[in-house]
C-alpha cells in the first residue's frame, strides 16, 4: 500500500517537477541593448518549431521615456534571424531617434498578419529562443545578455490578450507571472579609477512607462552581513553599481566585518537581492512592482597580476540572475497614468 | 514507525509542494543541487565558482564535488554556509589529485546529520579566466530544486542516492536548444575565428550498472532552417567542438548552402541547434536506459582579427541552452 501510493505520487511528480531552466517561450524580454559610442547590439531570434512559421514583433524601447520602435519579422520553421539594433532603430540612413542610444527590447509572437493590424495580435507560441550580443569597440570585447523568457499557458496560436486591454499581461493567464524577487549571485567590490566597473540594469514592468518606481536592494557581503539600500527610476535605468549604494564598493566591503580569509581574486565580493517596493504616478500607485534586472560585470584585473598589454582591454560578462516567488501585476507596456 | 513511513511522507510533501506552485518566468531558481558543467585547473586557467545560501535562518553544508571529466573520479570537500553566507572556490587551489578539468556538483547536506537534504536556497555562478587567451566569461549552473519542502533526506526511493527523478530533485530536460551559433572556423584558421564548444555532463553515467554512455541526436540548422544531423556520444563528460560534431556548422558550409544572404553578424553566418537524448548503454548491462540525462553549456569564442592586428575584437560568451521535456534517469551521486 505504502509503495503503491508512493509510486503513484512519484509518477505524478515526474510529470510536473521539471527542471527550472529557461524554456522556449512566447515572449522574450531582453533588459539591455547598447548603441552608445562604439557599441553595437544584435538580437538573435530562433523559431525551434520544425513545422510552424510565426511572426514576431520586435520592440526596441529607448531609455528616454521608454518610447517604442517596433519591427515585425517572419520566422519559418527552424529559422534564425539576427536583428541589428542600429538598423532597426536608425535605419540604413542612420537617422536615429533621440534618446534611443540604449535601452531594452522585447519580442513576442503575433498572428500571421492579415495586413490590417499594425500591431498584430499577440498569440501563444512557446517555440521562441533568443539572445542579445553587445559588441563594444572601446573595450574590444563582446558580451551576451540572456533574456527573461515568458511562456504562455494558452494553446498554441491562441490569442493571449484575454482581458482585451491591449497589454501583454504577466498574470499567469496570458503569460507566465513575473518573479517576486531577483537575486544576483555575485558582484565584485567596486574600486573606481581605471579598474573595471559593473553596471546594474533595472526594468519596471508594473504600470508602464509613466510610473516612477522604488526598489529595494539587499546587499550581502562574503560573511552574510546585510546592508539595505533603495533606488528610484522611471521605466528603465542603467547605472554603475556603486551609484546605487556605497555597500557595493570594495572599501566598504573590506570594512564591513567581512570574512578576511575569503576574497574573489584581489577583490571583495558578495551577492544581492532586488525587490520592487512601489510604483506610482500623479494619479495612481501600485505596491510590489515587477522588477527585472541584469548585472553587466566588469572583470578586468580581477585576479591581479600584470595588466594586459592593451591598456584599454576590459572584460564584461553578464551574471545570470536567479528568480524567486511570483506576482501577477506585470505587463508590457502601459502608457497611461493609471494602473490596469 | 516514523522512519518506516519517512519516504512516503517525503513524497507526499513533495506532491503538495509541487502541485501548489504556479508557473513563473523561466529563470533559474534557488535550488538544492547546482551543476556547473565546466571547471579547469589547466595551466593559466582559473575557474571561480561562487555559491551562496540565501536562507535567512538555515545553515547548510555545501559539498563541492569536482568530477574529473577524463576518469570520472571525484574530489570533494564541504564548506559550511551560515544564513546569507557565500563562498568562492578557485580551481587553482585544488590539489593535484583532483584531476584536470570536468564538471562540478554542489550538493546540500544537513549541518548536523551530514545527510544529503533538500535545501532550496542555494544560488551560484562561475567565472572562467583564461590567462593564455585573455578570455573571461561567466556562466550560470544548471539548478535543480527539490520538491521536498522541508530539509528532508534526498532518498525517497531508498536507493541511497539523490535522484533527478521529479521526486527527490527536479527532473532534468530531455531536449536542449541553442538560440544560435556562429559559423565555425576550420582547425588552425587564422584571422577572424569562431569556435563553439559544448560542455556535456552525463548524469546517467554513474548510475548502478554503469558506466552508462549517453547517445543523443544533434540537429543543426542554418539561418533558413535547413537541417543536418549528428549522433554524439557522451561518457562521463565531454568537450565537443561544433565543427567536430558536424562539418555543416562551419562558416564555409553555412555560406555555401541555401541560406539567407541578407543576414550575417560581422560577416559570419549563423545557425542554431537542438540536442535530444536517446538512450544510454553500458558494457555491464544487457539493458539500456532511456532517455539519459545530459546537461549542456555552450561556450562560443570569437575574434574578428589577429590579436596584433588593427580593430582586434573578441568575445567569449557562455550560455545555458533553452530546455524542454523531462527525463528522470539522472543522479547526483
Amino acid at each position: 500500500m505504502k509503495h503503491s501510493i508512493q509510486a503513484a505520487l512519484a509518477f505524478l511528480l515526474s510529470a510536473t517537477a521539471a527542471h527550472a531552466g529557461t524554456a522556449p517561450a512566447s515572449m522574450l524580454v531582453n533588459p539591455v541593448y547598447d548603441l552608445r559610442d562604439g557599441r553595437q547590439s544584435y538580437l538573435t531570434l530562433t523559431n525551434i518549431s520544425p513545422t510552424q512559421s510565426i511572426d514576431v514583433r520586435v520592440v526596441w524601447v529607448s531609455e528616454a521615456g521608454c518610447r517604442e520602435y517596433a519591427r515585425v519579422v517572419r520566422l519559418a520553421p527552424g529559422d534564425t534571424t539576427v536583428r541589428s539594433a542600429s538598423l532597426d532603430l536608425y535605419g540604413p540612413q542612420g537617422a536615429h531617434p533621440q534618446g534611443a542610444r540604449q535601452g531594452w527590447c522585447y519580442a513576442y509572437a503575433i498572428r500571421q498578419p492579415g495586413g490590417v493590424e499594425a500591431r498584430g495580435t499577440p498569440v501563444a507560441f512557446n517555440q521562441l529562443v533568443g539572445r542579445m550580443l553587445v559588441q563594444d569597440a572601446l573595450t574590444l570585447h563582446d558580451y551576451e545578455v540572456a533574456p527573461w523568457a515568458f511562456t504562455s499557458p494558452m494553446a498554441a496560436h491562441a490569442e493571449t490578450d484575454v482581458d482585451g486591454d491591449q497589454l501583454l499581461d504577466l498574470d499567469g493567464r496570458e503569460y507566465e507571472r513575473a518573479p517576486d524577487s531577483v537575486y544576483i549571485p555575485r558582484f565584485l567590490g567596486q574600486v573606481g579609477g581605471t579598474a573595471a566597473s559593473s553596471d546594474l540594469v533595472l526594468l519596471n514592468l508594473t504600470g508602464g512607462r509613466e510610473f516612477d518606481v522604488t526598489a529595494s536592494l539587499a546587499v550581502f557581503n562574503d560573511d552574510g552581513a546585510y546592508f539595505d539600500a533603495t533606488t528610484s527610476f522611471r521605466c528603465w535605468t542603467r547605472r554603475g553599481l556603486a551609484q546605487y549604494s556605497s555597500a557595493f564598493t570594495n572599501a566598504f566591503l573590506l570594512a564591513s566585518n567581512d570574512e578576511p580569509t575569503e576574497s574573489f581574486g584581489v577583490r571583495e565580493s558578495g551577492w544581492f537581492r532586488i525587490d520592487g517596493v512601489h510604483a506610482q504616478t500623479s494619479q495612481d500607485s501600485e505596491a510590489n512592482p515587477v522588477i527585472l534586472a541584469a548585472l553587466i560585470e566588469g572583470t578586468r584585473g580581477v585576479l591581479g597580476g600584470s595588466p594586459p598589454a592593451n591598456a584599454t582591454e576590459q572584460h564584461s560578462v553578464q551574471v545570470q540572475p536567479y528568480a524567486l516567488g511570483e506576482q501577477s501585476n506585470g505587463s508590457l507596456l502601459g502608457r497611461g497614468l493609471i494602473y490596469h | 514507525m516514523l522512519r518506516t513511513f519517512a519516504p512516503l511522507i517525503a513524497t507526499l510533501l513533495a506532491a503538495l509542494g509541487t502541485l501548489g506552485g504556479h508557473a513563473h518566468a523561466d529563470a533559474p531558481r534557488p535550488s538544492t543541487l547546482l551543476v556547473f558543467p565546466y571547471w579547469s585547473k589547466q595551466p593559466g586557467i582559473a575557474t571561480l565558482h561562487t555559491v551562496s545560501n540565501i536562507s535567512f535562518n538555515r545553515t547548510v553544508r555545501a559539498e563541492f564535488v569536482y568530477i574529473d571529466g577524463g576518469t570520472c573520479l571525484e574530489f570533494n570537500f564541504i564548506r559550511t554556509l551560515a544564513p546569507y553566507d557565500t563562498i568562492t572556490v578557485d580551481s587553482r587551489t585544488l590539489p593535484s589529485n583532483a584531476g584536470t578539468r570536468g564538471y562540478l556538483l554542489v550538493r546540500a547536506r544537513h549541518p548536523e546529520t551530514n545527510e544529503l537534504v533538500s535545501h532550496n536556497t542555494l544560488i551560484g555562478t562561475a567565472l572562467v579566466v583564461d590567462g593564455n587567451t585573455l578570455e573571461q566569461y561567466s556562466y550560470a549552473p544548471h539548478s535543480f530544486r527539490s520538491p521536498l519542502l522541508l530539509p528532508l533526506r534526498l532518498d525517497a526511493n531508498g536507493n541511497g542516492a539523490p535522484d533527478l527523478d521529479g521526486v527527490e530533485l527536479e527532473a532534468a530536460p530531455r531536449n536542449q536548444h541553442s538560440a544560435s551559433f556562429l559559423g565555425q572556423s576550420p582547425a588552425g584558421a587564422t584571422g577572424a575565428r569562431t569556435r563553439t564548444t559544448l560542455y556535456a555532463v552525463n548524469l546517467t553515467y554513474r548510475r548502478p550498472g554503469g558506466p552508462w554512455t549517453a547517445r543523443g541526436i544533434f540537429v543543426g540548422r542554418n539561418d533558413r532552417g535547413l537541417s543536418f544531423q549528428a549522433q554524439p556520444s557522451v561518457g562521463c563528460w565531454a568537450a565537443l567542438d561544433l565543427s567536430s560534431l558536424s562539418a555543416s556548422t562551419t562558416q564555409a558550409s553555412l555560406a555555401a548552402g541555401a541560406h539567407d544572404a541578407s543576414e550575417a553578424l560581422d560577416g559570419r553566418e549563423h545557425g542554431s541547434w537542438s540536442w535530444s537524448t536517446i538512450q544510454a548503454t553500458s558494457p555491464n548491462s544487457p539493458a539500456w536506459l532511456e532517455p539519459p540525462t545530459v546537461l549542456l553549456l555552450q561556450v562560443e569564442r570569437r575574434s574578428t582579427h589577429e590579436a596584433n592586428g588593427p580593430h582586434f575584437q573578441k568575445g567569449t560568451c557562455a550560455t545555458l541552452p533553452y530546455i524542454e521535456g523531462t527525463t528522470t534517469t539522472g543522479t547526483a551521486w
